[in-house]
């Protein structure tokens, strides 16, 4: 958005197409913020996808610094998200609440830093999901550049669009934190599930923890 | 470069126009005497424009390039352009300085109304003013005014003399005014308000159609029908209350307390209260409060009756748009159909060949709570499509509760939205304190995340921190009383509900909407045509929920019972007292 420095110079002035409305609209989540602590906010890390009409970006994958994780989600509905770690997933690889996740590290134009949890296909998947397609394909795009999610329900897929404004003129905010960090903040120790001994197996064994 | 999310302006043009507004007539506004503008080209050289009948196909300054239109109340310039230039669209992108003003200021014109209610919006002088920016004198406006109004067949001598004034002083004044505001306004969404101001207005041209007959009967015999009204009343409720033509409050406070019903407080005055919106939660408990409650509305309503209606029998009113804290717009009370109760509606009827129908965005406050507090059990309750039969039916373990405890639990989700306290709601469904208690406790553990989300925007509030809509409309707490407190309780839904509405005006600008009140749209169209113009219209509010708030509202219409056909009068389904006022 450009304003005119001074009232010797008011052309060109840029303003919002009023058709593109949905690129416009404040995200609602600064509702959120303002109860957390600076030191609260920094500690927590949202698994998220990007917000509605918001641009963002992944960072580029360095050696030893891998810009997304594969981790397996344990998903009991009305519960909460567990982690759980590759040898127990495999263990229980029968049990359906348990699906790979790919969690891709991001950072908002407007600052704030979270992680995508974009689902993988199970192997035995008749064909491919869209949705989970579509936005694999898509972070490629957002290495490097400012773009944002569009849901096209129709189609059954995400489309996106990229800011014409670079990265060099926007540099991302991203924390110093690695990504091993980020997925620590996201889970802690009591949303993983490391061994047999967690009271989820229990709930999906009785239905209810003991 | 222009983007599809920005658009760059080589250009700004400064419309202004002179012509008669025929103020408070429901006429629409008179043909322009003159149009001019003041256009910035893009070497931000001045050019003056001035234009006269009979104008061009388009205005000189629109050369198929973009440039950005700015005006201050741009409503008035949107009816000369619909008179001068009918097959051109509005122009956009426009900014409305007006809009930009209520916006801007609105936390410090609600404090300057003592928090309550909201100063008026400011004419362009006081807008000058209030940035310091020369003006012209008040003097010197209103007698260009009189020439203006005072006659439809002016001198060409006249004509350059308005010209002049148009040139010299509207647009002058407000390029002087638009440099002044400019690091205030937000650029990327002010030309939504711009589009809204100019469709509000050609709403406000449509008018809605009025039968006549039983509006001048009404008229008429008011002196007649009032005190059978109100007698009629009185012996409903088996009490004078209505004495020599006076509603006595006391007698009706004191009926109530014979009747064992609980008098609701107004939360404003801390006092007893029999005031028909303290009263309306109750009258499902209460029979002899639903009497009062229907009647007491419509003897007022009629007391009061002054509908601005023109000469082709339509009813037009200014909309007041962003007349409140809310954002929403505030019309009379009584020279605005809409305004009325819902009966009055009935007054409306399409003439031969037309259709008028009503879409209702269903339960929006409910809805806009559920998306913006992201509350799976609301959300899951609204999409059941009755958010209050469906929370009554589980939390009484029934599958098909009655109106009556639908009524109870639909006050305490309101209630809880409108911060309302045990003892209130008690006392407003005529229930045991700790039986209100009990059903508080109900809804807070059944709608989690929307408590903690009511609760954060109360603490975010409270630390005088702006509470900020989709589309920027944010109000400010300024002074921290418990009504002010409250206030912020429910303002996220009720302004959130007027930018929807705002951006549904701005996208149904190519329908023909005559009307819209909070949360419903009146639209006019042949019988042949109205349900296609529904269902666009409700395809319009559906789109523009799930852009505004990631989830889809819903856009209630019934074919039987929403659209009324040439010759039968419109019947609002709301309509509490069924057959309309006895037409």
């Amino acid at each position: 958005m450009t304003k005119p420095a001074s009232t010797e110079k008011v052309v060109p002035i840029t303003v919002g197409n009023p058709s593109s409305i949905a690129s416009f609209v404040i995200d609602q989540s600064h509702m959120e913020e303002f109860t957390k602590t600076e030191e609260e906010k920094s500690s927590v890390v949202e698994v998220k996808r990007p917000p509605r009409g918001t641009y963002f970006t992944v960072p580029k994958e360095e050696e030893g610094k891998p810009n997304s994780l594969l981790v397996f989600l344990l998903e009991l509905p009305g519960r909460e998200t567990f982690i759980v770690t590759p040898p127990v997933a495999n263990k229980h690889s029968d049990e359906d609440v348990i699906r790979p996740s790919l969690h891709v590290r991001y950072v908002t134009m407007l600052g704030e830093e979270a992680l995508w949890p974009i689902k993988l296909d199970p192997p035995d998947a008749a064909k491919p999901n869209k949705w989970n397609a579509s936005a694999k394909n898509i972070l490629k795009d957002a290495i490097g550049a400012w773009v944002r999610l569009i849901s096209k329900q129709k189609e059954g897929q995400y489309r996106h669009s990229i800011s014409p404004i670079s990265i060099e003129k926007e540099k991302p905010k991203f924390s110093n934190r690695s990504i091993y960090d980020l997925l620590d903040a996201a889970y802690d120790k009591d949303h993983r599930v490391l061994d047999d001994n967690h009271e989820v197996w229990t709930i999906l064994a009785e239905g209810k923890a003991k | 470069m222009s983007s599809d999310r920005e658009i760059v302006c080589s250009r700004i043009v400064f419309p202004d126009s002179e012509f008669d507004a025929k103020k408070g007539r429901g006429e629409i506004p008179g043909f322009p005497i003159c149009i001019c503008a003041i256009e910035i080209d893009e070497s931000n050289n001045v050019i003056k424009h001035r234009l006269r009948a009979p104008y061009p196909e388009r205005p000189p300054w629109d050369q198929c390039t973009p440039y950005l239109t700015v005006g201050f109340a741009l409503g008035a310039e949107a009816g000369s352009f619909m008179h001068a230039f009918p097959n051109w669209p509005f122009p956009s992108p426009a900014i409305d300085l007006y809009a930009e003003y209520m916006v801007i200021h609105n936390s410090e014109m609600v404090k300057a109304a003592g928090g309550e209610s909201k100063q008026p919006g400011p004419s362009l002088i006081q807008a000058c003013r209030r940035y310091g920016v020369p003006t012209m004198d008040p003097v010197y406006k209103e007698r260009m005014r009189e020439l203006a109004y005072s006659k439809t067949d002016h001198t060409p001598e006249e004509i350059s003399k308005l010209e002049d004034y148009c040139l010299d002083d509207d647009c002058a004044s407000t390029l002087r005014l638009f440099l002044k505001m400019l690091p205030y306004l937000d650029l990327l969404r002010a030309p939504i308000n711009g589009a809204f101001m100019m469709e509000i207005e050609r709403i406000r041209w449509g008018g809605k159609p009025i039968d006549m007959v039983p509006y001048q009967e009404v008229k008429q015999y008011t002196p007649v029908i009032l005190p059978k009204m109100r007698e009629d009343l009185n012996r409903k409720l088996g009490a004078e209350v209505y004495f020599a033509g006076v509603f006595k409050r006391r007698t009706m406070l004191r009926l109530m307390r014979q009747h064992n019903i609980p008098i609701p407080i107004n939360p404003k005055t801390g006092k007893e209260s029999c005031a028909t919106k303290l009263i309306k939660p109750m009258i499902e408990t209460y029979p002899l409060l639903k009497d009062y409650y229907e009647d007491k509305r419509m003897i007022d309503a009629i007391k009061n009756l002054k509908l601005e209606i023109g000469s082709d029998n339509r009813n037009r009113c200014w909309l007041n748009p962003y007349g409140t804290k809310t954002g929403r717009n505030n019309p009379s009370t009584n020279r605005e159909l809409l305004g009325l109760p819902h009966t009055m509606r009935s007054f409306m009827k399409p003439g031969p060949a037309m259709a008028i129908a009503q879409v209702d965005i269903g339960n929006e406050e409910i809805g806009v709570a559920a998306a913006l507090s992201g509350d799976p059990v609301l959300i899951a309750d609204y999409q059941s499509g009755d958010p209050y039969r469906r929370f009554a039916a589980d939390a009484l373990g029934v599958t098909k509760p009655t109106k009556q405890q639908r009524q109870v639990y639909k006050a305490c989700v309101l209630g809880q939205i409108y911060g309302v306290g045990a003892g209130t709601l008690a006392r407003n469904l005529g229930i045991l304190k700790a039986e209100a208690r009990r059903i508080i406790d109900q809804t807070n553990a059944r709608y989690l995340m929307l408590k903690a989300w009511l609760e954060r925007v109360q603490i975010k509030a409270a630390h005088g921190v702006p509470i900020t809509c989709v589309l920027g409309w944010s109000l400010k707490m300024v002074s921290g009383t418990p009504d002010e407190e409250r206030t912020f309780l429910n303002f996220p839904m009720q302004a959130n509900s007027a930018e929807f509405m705002r951006l549904i005006i701005v996208r149904a600008g190519h329908l023909p909407l005559i009307g819209c009140a909070h949360d419903s749209f009146i639209v006019e169209d042949t019988i042949e045509r109205i349900e296609q113009t529904v269902a666009k219209l409700r395809e319009i509010i559906r789109q523009t929920s799930r852009d505004l708030f990631g989830f889809e509202l819903r856009a209630d219409y019934n074919p039987e019972t929403d659209c009324v056909r040439y010759p039968d009068r419109f019947a609002s389904v709301r309509m509490e007292c069924g057959t309309g006022i006895g037409l």
